[in-house]
């Protein structure tokens, strides 16, 4: 018997469902291939890494000047200035200089809406790489210059 | 005995040609996807926007000046936005980019034009990371 317009209608329809799915599958199976070669690329870590030497050696922007710019020798005076050297859409931090004794000094937080995200770290990590870095400092206060510890906790989106 | 009819028939025919036909796309598009992948450019545009984009982190870390030359196997397409991001591309139809997002030191001048080569410098002199 041959079947009325109505039923090949419908065996289209199926059809076209069916090709969608194909699609569909492909493209799942494509990113699937691709994320699977590039995953091994994580550089999470040595960005952060990169963030605490920006810190401590990146031209003047943190660091205490006198005659010349001293490395590695953070002025609080300058810690406004943080914005404006750590600008980038995928991390933020907070940031931590504490005194030898562990008596926080000052603290300060670069791109305020990333680096809240921290709270979730413990709960959720899937999507962000969550990092803490602590360094030995030396910071200048107005007064003199002291030791003591710079600890960046950072989030960063996850690759 | 028969029971199905003529039409009915064709019609069983036309879906196997047609279910035959999609497998024929699958499989198509799976090796053209897997071929891809293999080839190489992929994890290439990926590793070099990564490597390259640690680069301009680094000279924006850095203290002093820097000059580095950077050969790549073949030729790419590099595209710096200068606040942004770095963009590399083979330049091959249904090409996958690789790109990284850098922190950007304001203190800093990133210059850049689009290049097409198969070797970049990156030099950082006076505050200015220079790519050519």
């Amino acid at each position: 018997m041959i079947k009325t317009g109505q039923d090949i209608g419908g065996r289209q329809v199926v059809e076209i469902m069916r090709l969608i799915f194909l699609v569909v599958v492909i493209v799942i199976i494509s990113f699937s291939v691709y994320s699977y070669i590039v995953k091994k690329n994580k550089t999470g870590y040595l960005e952060n890494q990169l963030l605490v030497v920006r810190a401590l050696y990146g031209g003047d922007c943190l660091l205490y000047e006198n005659e010349r710019v001293n490395v590695g020798v953070i002025d609080l005076s300058k810690i406004e200035n943080s914005q404006k050297c750590f600008l980038g859409r995928d991390f933020g931090f907070l940031a931590n200089i504490t005194d030898k004794d562990g008596k926080e000094v000052k603290n300060f937080i670069v791109n305020k809406d990333m680096a809240d995200l921290r709270f979730g770290c413990n709960v959720a990590r899937k999507g962000f790489y969550c990092d803490t870095q602590k360094v030995f400092v030396r910071y200048y206060d107005g007064a003199e210059i002291k030791p003591g510890f710079l600890e960046l906790n950072m989030v960063r989106y996850n690759e | 005995m028969n029971k199905k009819g003529e039409g009915s028939d064709i019609e069983e025919q036309g879906a196997w040609i047609w279910s035959i036909i999609e497998l024929a796309i699958v499989a198509f598009a799976l090796f053209g996807i897997v071929n891809r992948a293999m080839n190489g450019d992929v994890y290439d545009n990926d590793f070099l926007s990564k490597d390259l984009g640690l680069m301009i982190d680094v000279a924006q870390s850095s203290p002093g000046e820097l000059n580095v030359d950077y050969a790549f196997n073949k030729e790419r397409m590099i595209n710096v936005d200068e606040k942004r991001s770095i963009i590399v591309k083979s330049g091959e139809k249904f090409d996958r980019i690789g790109i990284y997002y850098f922190s950007y030191n304001q203190d800093f001048a990133i210059l850049n034009n689009e290049i097409r080569a198969d070797k970049i410098n990156i030099n950082l002199k006076n505050k200015e990371v220079k790519i050519s």
